[in-house]
C-alpha cells in the first residue's frame, strides 16, 4: 500500500518538477545571454530587485532610458564629466562609484532583458526546491505511518477471529454438553508449549541469547552517536553550498589543512558571499539574516554596526578529551577525502555524524590504509633505515600501511 | 589439652593500664569522626529527611547519575566572528617579546594558542640572553593568570574609575607644579629608551614642580655601580664574556643563579665546561652559602662572609706581591689560584656578589692587574639593567619623612616589603600629599598608596630595553589586558596629556633613535623586522682602555675595619621566587630549590655539624620536621623560622632567602617569612652580608618541611653518576673513567648490552628512535626545564602537604647529590649507613635532570596488567591514561622512580582549591590544549613531549621532507639555557644526540640492570687533580 503511495507521489513530483522546469527554460531563453553577462560583470554589486553596493537595476531603464544606461554602464565618470545634470546626481548620491564596465550595447541589452525577467525565475525556483522536499518528506512519513496503521489492524483483524473462533468452539461444546478442555488463554498457552516443548526451548535459548547480544549492543554504543543530527541555531544546508554550489570544503574549513581542527568557519568567512547573496532560495533571509545579525552588518546601510554576535554552534562530530586527532595530519600528509570519515556530506542537508568515531573504527583504518609515502622525502628516510627484513615483511602486500608506520600505538593519539 | 600460654597485645595490656582498659570496650581503640561525618545527634534528630526520604533520594541519585551517563551532553562550538588572519584553530602562534621585571630580563619567544600565551622559550636571536631564560621567566606566563591581580584601579582601597582616577592625579600633580612642589618617582631599573622619553615628557608637563626619576632594585647593585665609578671613572655595570674566561674566581657571587645577568653568564660559562675542547675553564668559588654557582665549582671553598673582603684582599696581595698585609685561613688556596690566574692574563675574570664598594674596588684592581678589561670585562659596552641607587632612594625616604614630597609615583615594585628601612619608608609614604602605585598586583606598598593605577602584566604590554651596549629589544603584548589595567608608561603619558599609546610612542623613538642605524631603508620594513625578531642589536662600540683610579688602600682598611660576628649572614634568592615579584606563582613555589630541594618555604640555612651541636633536628620528610627558632638581626626579628642543615654552609653562618613572607595563590596563611628587612647597610649601600649583630634563639617547635628529595648522595653507586676529573679524562682510556658495565656469567664477563631477558627488538634499524644525551658538566641545576616540563605537560600542583608526602608530580626533576666523606668501598650495613652522610663541610654537587628514562627493556611495561603502558616503534615509553586503572605495579618496578601517581582529581578536588591554579576559570587558561589533564587514579610521567614530536614529524611529512636535527625539542631542552639537555633522534646517524650516545662519556643511569634507557648522560668531568671515589 504504502509503496503506491510512494510511487504515485514520484510520478506527481516529478511531473510537477518537469513542469517548473520547463516554464523556468522557457522564459529564460531570451535571456540567457544577458543572465551570463550580468553574473560575470554586474553581479559583485546589483540586484535585480534588491540594493546592494549599488542600487537594484530593475526599474532603471524606466527611469533613465536605455541610451542614458548604455553611457553609464560604459563610463559613468566620462557621462558626469559630459554635464550630464543626472549622472552627476547619481555620482554624488553614492559613497563608491561605479567603475566603466567592458560591455558592448547589446550585452547592455540583454542584461536588462535578463533584469526584466529575472523575478519570474527567482518565484519559481522558491516554489520548486521546497515542493521537492516537500513530497519525499511527506512520502517517508506516510511510509511509516502506512505499516504501523497496516500492523494495528492486522492485530485487531486476527484477535477478532481468535475470539470468535473460541466462542464458536464453546458454543459448539455446549451444545454437545461437552466440558471445553481448557478455560482460558494462558492455559491454552501452557498445554500448547508442553506439546511443543522442544520448539519452545529453542525459541526461548534464540530469544536470550539474541536480547543479550542486543543488551552487549547497546552497551557498546553508549557514547556512540553516529547518525547524531542536531538541529542548528542557523539552517545552513551542506547540500547547497558543498553539493549544489560545487564549493570546496576547505573554502570554509581551511584549517583542515593547517592544523588540528576543521574549524567551523568564522562568520566573516560566510560573509565573502553572503554580503552579495542577502536572499537564499530555500529560507528567503531568514536564516542570512541570522549571519548579519552575528557580524554586526546592516543591509539597509550595507555597513557593519561594529556589534558582534557569535554563532553558537552545535559541534557534530566529538572525540573524547583523551584522543588527540589531528586534520592536517588525515587530510594533506594522508591525502585522505574529507568524505571518508565525514560521509557525502555534499548531500545532507542537515550535517549528520556519519561514522561511528570508535576506536575500533579508527584502528580498522589504520590498519588498511596506505600511506601515501611515494615522493615524500620523509618516507623515504623511513625506508632506507629499514632492514631488508621488516621492508619485506612491511610491504608484503605491496603497500606500507599506518599500522606499519605505527599507527596503532597508543601514544600515537593518546597523550 | 591446649596451651595455656597467655599473649598480649602489647605492654599496655600487660600493664592493664587506664587507658588500655578504658578504649578495650571499644570496637575501634582510635577515635572515629562519626559525629564530624553525620553531624551530632541533635541535628540529626531534628532532620527532616527520614531514612525513608534518604533511601529515595539515593536511589534517586543513582538512577538520574547512570542516566545522565548516557546522554552526552550539547557541546558547542563558537568560532569567531572575525577571524583574525594570522589565527588558526589548532595551531600555536610565536611571538617575541621581552621579560623584565627589574629583577630578570630576557629576550623571549611566547607561544600563543588561540590567542593565550601558555609557554614561554627563549629568544636566540638576542646576543644579551642568548635564548636562555630561568625559572622564574618560564613561569611568568602562569603570573599573567593569577586571580589575585588588581582588576580595577583602586581609589584609597575601592575600585575607580580610569577617569576619576585621572582627573584627580592630574589635579593633584598640577596643582604640585603651580605650588613648585615635588614629584618623585620611584620605580625599578629603567632601561627603556621609550620610558626614559616618557618619563621626561612627564617632567616637561609638570615642568613647575621639581621632578625626579629615582631608580631602586631590590637586590641593590648600588655598590659595585659606586666602585666601577672610583675605579675607572664609570659608574656603571659592565657586561661579563664569561665565555672567555680560563680561569673563573668567584668571591659569593651566584653568577649562575642570581648574580646581574646569570642566564649570559651560564651560557657562557658552559661554553667552556666542555672537556671534549682543548681546555676547560677552571673555576674557584669562595662562598658562604651553598649556591647553585658553588655547587658547579670545580673547587669550593667555604668561607664566612666576614671572610669575603680579606679573599679579595688577599688575593689582589698575591697578585700584586704584598702591597697590603691580610692574612686568612685560605692564603695557601689562593696563592694557588693567584698563581694560575697569572698564568692566563687577560683571560680570568674575578668577581664578587657582595655590594660593598670596598670589596668591588678589591676585585676592579685585581682584574685591572690581570688585564682583564680589555677582555672578559667590557665596560664600554654596559650592563644597563641594574640602575638603582640606594643613595638616592635613601635621600628620597628622608626626603618623604620631612613631608617635602607632594607626590609620589611608585612603579610596579614593593618597597614596603623589600626595603630593609620598609618602616620609615611607609612614615614617609603616610606624609606623601598624592601618592600612586602602578602595582599590578596588591602589594604591601599599593596598600598605603592613596591610587593604584592597576599596571598591566608585561605580557599586556609594549616595552623596548636596552639592557646592554647596543642591544635593543621590543616587548610586544600577546594578548589584551585581562582586567581593567594600563600599563605604567600609558598612564605616565595621558598624565602628561598626550594621547599618543605607548606603542606609538615606542614606534616613535624606534623612529628618531635606532631607525637610522640600520640597513633598512623603509622604516616600516626596520620595525617589522625588529619586532619579528624581538631584537635589534649592532656591533658593540669598540673597547676603550681603560685606567684603575681607585683606592686599595682605603679599601683595604675598610675591609680590615670588618669584624667577625659569633654567626654571620648571608642572605639569598631561591631560583624559584627570587626577590618575591613572583612569588603568588604555584609554579615557583612547588619548585623544588636546587640545593635544598625544598618547595613552599623558606628557612634558615645551618651546617650540619651547628645544627647537631645546637639541637636541631637534620633530616626531613613526612615524619620528620625541622626545628624552629627566632632569628633577630639588629633590630629587625623574624618571630620563628625552621632552620635546614644544609651541608656546604661555612660554620657558624646561616643563609636565609628573600622573596617570602607573601600571600601565594589563594593560600589563606603566609609562606614563609620575609627576609628583606635583615639586609644590612655598609657604606649607603645595602648588603646581602651580615657581619654583626645575628643572633639565632632556637625555639625548638617542629616545623614540617616538604623536601622533595630526602636521600642526598648516591651511596657509592658509580652507576647512578659517573665523575672524573680533567686530567685522567684527556690521558685516559674510556674504561678507566667509564666502564662498560660486565656483568658474570658462567662464560665470564658480559657486557650488560649483550645480555637480556626477552628476545631483542629492533631499535637500529627501524624508523625513529627518540632519545635523549644530557651532559652533566653543563647542568648548573637552574631548572627553568622543570617549569617549562609544568607549563608544556599540564603537571599538576599538589601543594606543600602532598609534596611532604613524597607525592609531587614534576615529570622531570633534578636529582641533586652530595658526595661523602664515608668509605664508599665499605658494602656494610654500616657502611651503607655512613654513605648516607654528605660531607658536611664543603661537599661536591652533581645535578642530575632525570625523567622518564624510556627503557627499550623498561620494567614498568612488563608488569602492567593492562597495557597502559606500552614501547612504541620509535622507542618510546608510552602511557595511555584512559587506559590505566591505577595499579601502580609500573612505578614500584621503575628503577629510576620517574612515575607519577595521581592520588587524586587536583584540579577539581577542594583540598587543592587553593594551590592549583587550575582550580580556576583564569588559571586553566595557561593548560597545554594539546595534552590531556590527567584524571584521578591514574599514572603520569615524561612522554618525551610526544606532542612535540607527533607535530614535528606531521610537518616535514607535510612539506616533504625529513625530519631536520634540532627541529623537534622537548619543552626542557628548550628551556635548556647551556644545552645541557639535547634531544634528538638516536637514528639519525649525524644527529647530536647521537654524536652524544657514541661519546666517550655516555652512560646510562644503573646500567646494569638492563633496561637500556634511550636517555644517555654524560660523564661528570671535574677540572681538578683528583677525584675522590
Amino acid at each position: 500500500m504504502s509503496r503506491l503511495f510512494y510511487r504515485t507521489g514520484q510520478f506527481f513530483a516529478g511531473l510537477f518538477c518537469l513542469f517548473t522546469i520547463s516554464t523556468v527554460f522557457i522564459s529564460s531563453v531570451y535571456a540567457i545571454d544577458g543572465e551570463k553577462v550580468f553574473k560575470a560583470n554586474c553581479a559583485a554589486c546589483h540586484k535585480a530587485d534588491k540594493d546592494l553596493v549599488g542600487p537594484a537595476l530593475k526599474g532603471v531603464l524606466e527611469k533613465r532610458g536605455m541610451d542614458w544606461v548604455k553611457a553609464w554602464v560604459k563610463n559613468p565618470e566620462s557621462l558626469k564629466n559630459s554635464g550630464d545634470a543626472v549622472a552627476a546626481e547619481v555620482w554624488e548620491s553614492k559613497p563608491s562609484n561605479m567603475p566603466p564596465q567592458a560591455v558592448s550595447d547589446e550585452e547592455i541589452e540583454a542584461i536588462f532583458t535578463y533584469i526584466e525577467a529575472e523575478p519570474k525565475q527567482e518565484v519559481g525556483a522558491v516554489a520548486t526546491m521546497p515542493a521537492e522536499g516537500e513530497v519525499e518528506s511527506a512520502d517517508s512519513g506516510s511510509d511509516t505511518l502506512m505499516l504501523i496503521i497496516t500492523l494495528v489492524i492486522l492485530l485487531v483483524l486476527s484477535s477478532v477471529l481468535w475470539r470468535s473462533r473460541n466462542a464458536l468452539r464453546k458454543l459448539v461444546a455446549e451444545r454437545e454438553g461437552k466440558e471445553m478442555p481448557y478455560s482460558n488463554f494462558g492455559e491454552q498457552i501452557k498445554i500448547w508449549a508442553w506439546k511443543n516443548k522442544l520448539f519452545v526451548a529453542i525459541v526461548i535459548v534464540v530469544l536470550l541469547v539474541g536480547g543479550l547480544n542486543y543488551g552487549w549492543d547497546i552497551l557498546f554504543n553508549v557514547g556512540v552517536f553516529e547518525g547524531y543530527q542536531p538541529e542548528q541555531p542557523i539552517k545552513f544546508y551542506h547540500d547547497v553550498h558543498a553539493g549544489k554550489n560545487k564549493i570546496d570544503c576547505n573554502y570554509c574549513h581551511s584549517s583542515a589543512r593547517k592544523g588540528r581542527t576543521s574549524g567551523i568557519p568564522s562568520a566573516n568567512v560566510c560573509m565573502n558571499c553572503h554580503k552579495a547573496i542577502s536572499e537564499g532560495t530555500l529560507t528567503g533571509t531568514e536564516e542570512i539574516a541570522k549571519i548579519y545579525d552575528a557580524v554586526g552588518w546592516d543591509p539597509a546601510s550595507m555597513s557593519y554596526t561594529g556589534v558582534e554576535k557569535p554563532i553558537k554552534w552545535v559541534k557534530v562530530h566529538n572525540l573524547p578529551d583523551h584522543v588527540y586527532f589531528n586534520h592536517s595530519q588525515h587530510v594533506v600528509a594522508g591525502g585522505l577525502a574529507c568524505q571518508k570519515c565525514h560521509g557525502p556530506v555534499e548531500e545532507m542537508r542537515i550535517l549528520k555524524q556519519e561514522s561511528p568515531l570508535t576506536m575500533g573504527w579508527c584502528i580498522n583504518c589504520h590498519r588498511e590504509t596506505a600511506v601515501k609515502d611515494a615522493g615524500n622525502a620523509y618516507y623515504d628516510e623511513f625506508h632506507a633505515r629499514l632492514t631488508d627484513e621488516l621492508k619485506a615483511k612491511y610491504l608484503q602486500d605491496g603497500k606500507l600501511t599506518v599500522d606499519e608506520i605505527g599507527g596503532m600505538e597508543c601514544g600515537k593519539c593518546h597523550y | 589439652m591446649g596451651s595455656t600460654k597467655k599473649y598480649w597485645k602489647g605492654l599496655e595490656e600487660l600493664n592493664q593500664s587506664p587507658e588500655f582498659v578504658e578504649r578495650s570496650g571499644k570496637e575501634f581503640s582510635e577515635y572515629l569522626p562519626v559525629d564530624e561525618f553525620l553531624g551530632d545527634k541533635e541535628t540529626l534528630e531534628n532532620s527532616s529527611t527520614t531514612r525513608r526520604d534518604f533511601l529515595k533520594y539515593l536511589g534517586f541519585g543513582v538512577t538520574a547519575a547512570s542516566l545522565a551517563a548516557c546522554e552526552a551532553p550539547i557541546i558547542k562550538a563558537v568560532p569567531y566572528v572575525n577571524k583574525p588572519e594570522e589565527v588558526n584553530p589548532g595551531v600555536a602562534n610565536w611571538y617575541a617579546s621581552t621579560f623584565n621585571d627589574g629583577n630578570d630580563y630576557a629576550s623571549i619567544l611566547v607561544k600563543t594558542r588561540e590567542g593565550r600565551p601558555i609557554l614561554i622559550e627563549g629568544n636566540k636571536s638576542s646576543s644579551v640572553t642568548k635564548g636562555g631564560l630561568n625559572a622564574r621567566i618560564a613561569a611568568s606566563v602562569l603570573s599573567l593568570y593569577d586571580n589575585n591581580r588588581l582588576k580595577t584601579p583602586l581609589k584609597a582601597g575601592q575600585a575607580t574609575s580610569w577617569a576619576t582616577l585621572d582627573a584627580e592625579v592630574m589635579a593633584g600633580l598640577g596643582k604640585l607644579a603651580a605650588e613648585g612642589g615635588k614629584i618623585r618617582v620611584l620605580t625599578a631599573s629603567i632601561s627603556s629608551p621609550s620610558t626614559q622619553a616618557i618619563l621626561a615628557e612627564f617632567a616637561v608637563k609638570y615642568t613647575g614642580a621639581d621632578v625626579k626619576v629615582v631608580q631602586y632594585d631590590a637586590i641593590s647593585y648600588a655598590g659595585m655601580i659606586k666602585a666601577n665609578g672610583t675605579s675607572f671613572g664609570k659608574a656603571a655595570i659592565p657586561t661579563y664574556n664569561f665565555d672567555k674566561a680560563k680561569v673563573i674566581v668567584s668571591i659569593g657571587a651566584d653568577f649562575l643563579g642570581e648574580w646581574l645577568n646569570s642566564i649570559d653568564y651560564s651560557i657562557g660559562y658552559a661554553s667552556n665546561r666542555k672537556p671534549e675542547n682543548a681546555w676547560m675553564s677552571k673555576h674557584y668559588q669562595f662562598e658562604t652559602n651553598l649556591s647553585l654557582t658553588g655547587s658547579n665549582a670545580d673547587e669550593r671553598i667555604a668561607v664566612k662572609p666576614s671572610e669575603q673582603g680579606k679573599v679579595a684582599l688577599s688575593l689582589y696581595n698575591a697578585l700584586s706581591g704584598g702591597s697590603v698585609s691580610v692574612k686568612t685561613p685560605y692564603d695557601e688556596m689562593i696563592a694557588k689560584i693567584a698563581k694560575e690566574l697569572s698564568s692566563v692574563k687577560g683571560e680570568s675574570l674575578v668577581v664578587a656578589g657582595s655590594n660593598n664598594p670596598a670589596i668591588q674596588t678589591v676585585v676592579n684592581a685585581i682584574n685591572n692587574l690581570l688585564g682583564n678589561y680589555s677582555s672578559t670585562i667590557d665596560l664600554t659596552n654596559t650592563y644597563n639593567l641594574k640602575q638603582g641607587s640606594d643613595a638616592e632612594v635613601t635621600a628620597l625616604i628622608k626626603e618623604m619623612n620631612e613631608g617635602a614630597v607632594g607626590a609620589l609615583l611608585i612603579g610596579n615594585i614593593d618597597p614596603s616589603y623589600s626595603l630593609p628601612n620598609a618602616a620609615e619608608f611607609a612614615t614617609g609614604l603616610a606624609k606623601v600629599g598624592l601618592s600612586v602605585s602602578f602595582a599590578g598586583t596588591a602589594n604591601a606598598t599599593s596598600a598605603l598608596c592613596e591610587y593604584v593605577a592597576t599596571g598591566s602584566h608585561y605580557l599586556e604590554s609594549w616595552s623596548d630595553a636596552n639592557p646592554s651596549g647596543n642591544n635593543y629589544s621590543l616587548g610586544q603584548p600577546v594578548i589584551s589586558p585581562l582586567f581593567d589595567s594600563r600599563q605604567m608608561e600609558q598612564s605616565i603619558l595621558i598624565w602628561s596629556g598626550s594621547t599618543t599609546s605607548v606603542y606609538d610612542y615606542i614606534k616613535g623613538v624606534w623612529q628618531s633613535k635606532l631607525a637610522a642605524k640600520s640597513d633598512k631603508i623603509l622604516f616600516a620594513d626596520f620595525w617589522n623586522t625588529a619586532l619579528e625578531a624581538g631584537v635589534f642589536e649592532l656591533a658593540p662600540t669598540e673597547v676603550a682602555s681603560v685606567s684603575f683610579i681607585g683606592d686599595v688602600a682605603a679599601a683595604a682598611g675598610v675591609i680590615a675595619a670588618v669584624k667577625e660576628g659569633a654567626i654571620e649572614l648571608n642572605i639569598y634568592q631561591k631560583a624559584g621566587t627570587g626577590d618575591g615579584s613572583q612569588s603568588s606563582n604555584p609554579w615557583l613555589q612547588e619548585l623544588p630549590d636546587p640545593i635544598t630541594k625544598i618547595t613552599w618555604d623558606n628557612y634558615v640555612t645551618m651546617n650540619p655539624l651547628d645544627a647537631e651541636e645546637q639541637g636541631y633536628a637534620t633530616q626531613y620528610g613526612q615524619e620528620l620536621p625541622a626545628t624552629t627558632a627566632k632569628l633577630t638581626v639588629g633590630s629587625a626579628v623574624i618571630e620563628e623560622v625552621p632552620v635546614v642543615a644544609q651541608p656546604g654552609q661555612k660554620r657558624g653562618t646561616i643563609g636565609i632567602a628573600v622573596g617570602y613572607g607573601k600571600k601565594v595563590a589563594r593560600l589563606a596563611d603566609i609562606t614563609g617569612v620575609n627576609a628583606f628587612p635583615l639586609l644590612a647597610t655598609v657604606d649607603g649601600v645595602t648588603e646581602i652580608l651580615v657581619t654583626e649583630g645575628v643572633k639565632l634563639e632556637k625555639i625548638g617547635n617542629e616545623y614540617p618541611i616538604a623536601s622533595t628529595q630526602t636521600h642526598h648522595t648516591i651511596m657509592g653507586r658509580d652507576a647512578v653518576v659517573k665523575e672524573t676529573t680533567f686530567g685522567i679524562f684527556k690521558t685516559s682510556d674510556k674504561q678507566v673513567y667509564n666502564p662498560t658495565v660486565m656483568l658474570a656469567t658462567h662464560d665470564g664477563p658480559v657486557s650488560v648490552n649483550d645480555m637480556d631477558l626477552w628476545g631483542d627488538h629492533p631499535i637500529e634499524n627501524v624508523g625513529h628512535r627518540w632519545g635523549m644525551s644530557i651532559d652533566l658538566n653543563t647542568c648548573t641545576g637552574c631548572s627553568a626545564c622543570v617549569i617549562n616540563c609544568h607549563a608544556e605537560n599540564n603537571v599538576p600542583v599538589v601543594g606543600k602537604d602532598e609534596v611532604r608526602r613524597g607525592r609531587d608530580m614534576h615529570w622531570l626533576r633534578i636529582d641533586r647529590y652530595y658526595s661523602t666523606d664515608a668509605d664508599t668501598s665499605d658494602k656494610s650495613i654500616g657502611g651503607y649507613r655512613a654513605m648516607e652522610r654528605p660531607s658536611d663541610e664543603n661537599p661536591s654537587v652533581v645535578h642530575q635532570p632525570m625523567m622518564c628514562q624510556h627503557c627499550n627493556h623498561a620494567g614498568c611495561e612488563t608488569v602492567c596488567p593492562v597495557a597502559a603502558t606500552t614501547h612504541s616503534t620509535e622507542g618510546l615509553n608510552q602511557m595511555t591514561y584512559n587506559r590505566c586503572i591505577g595499579t601502580r605495579y609500573c612505578a614500584n618496578n621503575c628503577a629510576y622512580k620517574v612515575r607519577r601517581f595521581n592520588w587524586f582529581n587536583y584540579v577539581g578536588y577542594s583540598k587543592f582549591a587553593d594551590v592549583n591554579p587550575s582550580q580556576d576559570d583564569l588559571g586553566r587558561m595557561v593548560l597545554n590544549p594539546d595534552i590531556v589533564v590527567r584524571a584521578r587514579g591514574v599514572m603520569e610521567k615524561c612522554s618525551l613531549c610526544v606532542q612535540r614530536i607527533q607535530e614535528g614529524k606531521l610537518n616535514a611529512k607535510k612539506e616533504g621532507r625529513t625530519v631536520k636535527d634540532g627541529e623537534i625539542q622537548t619543552a626542557c631542552a628548550a628551556a635548556c639555557s647551556t644545552g645541557a639537555i639535547k634531544f634528538g633522534d638516536l637514528n639519525d646517524k649525524v644527529s647530536v644526540v647521537r654524536k652524544g650516545m657514541e661519546s666517550d662519556r655516555a652512560f646510562r643511569v644503573i646500567e646494569e640492570v638492563g633496561t637500556q634507557p634511550n636517555i644517555y648522560y654524560q660523564t661528570l668531568v671535574r677540572n681538578k687533580e683528583e677525584v675522590k671515589a
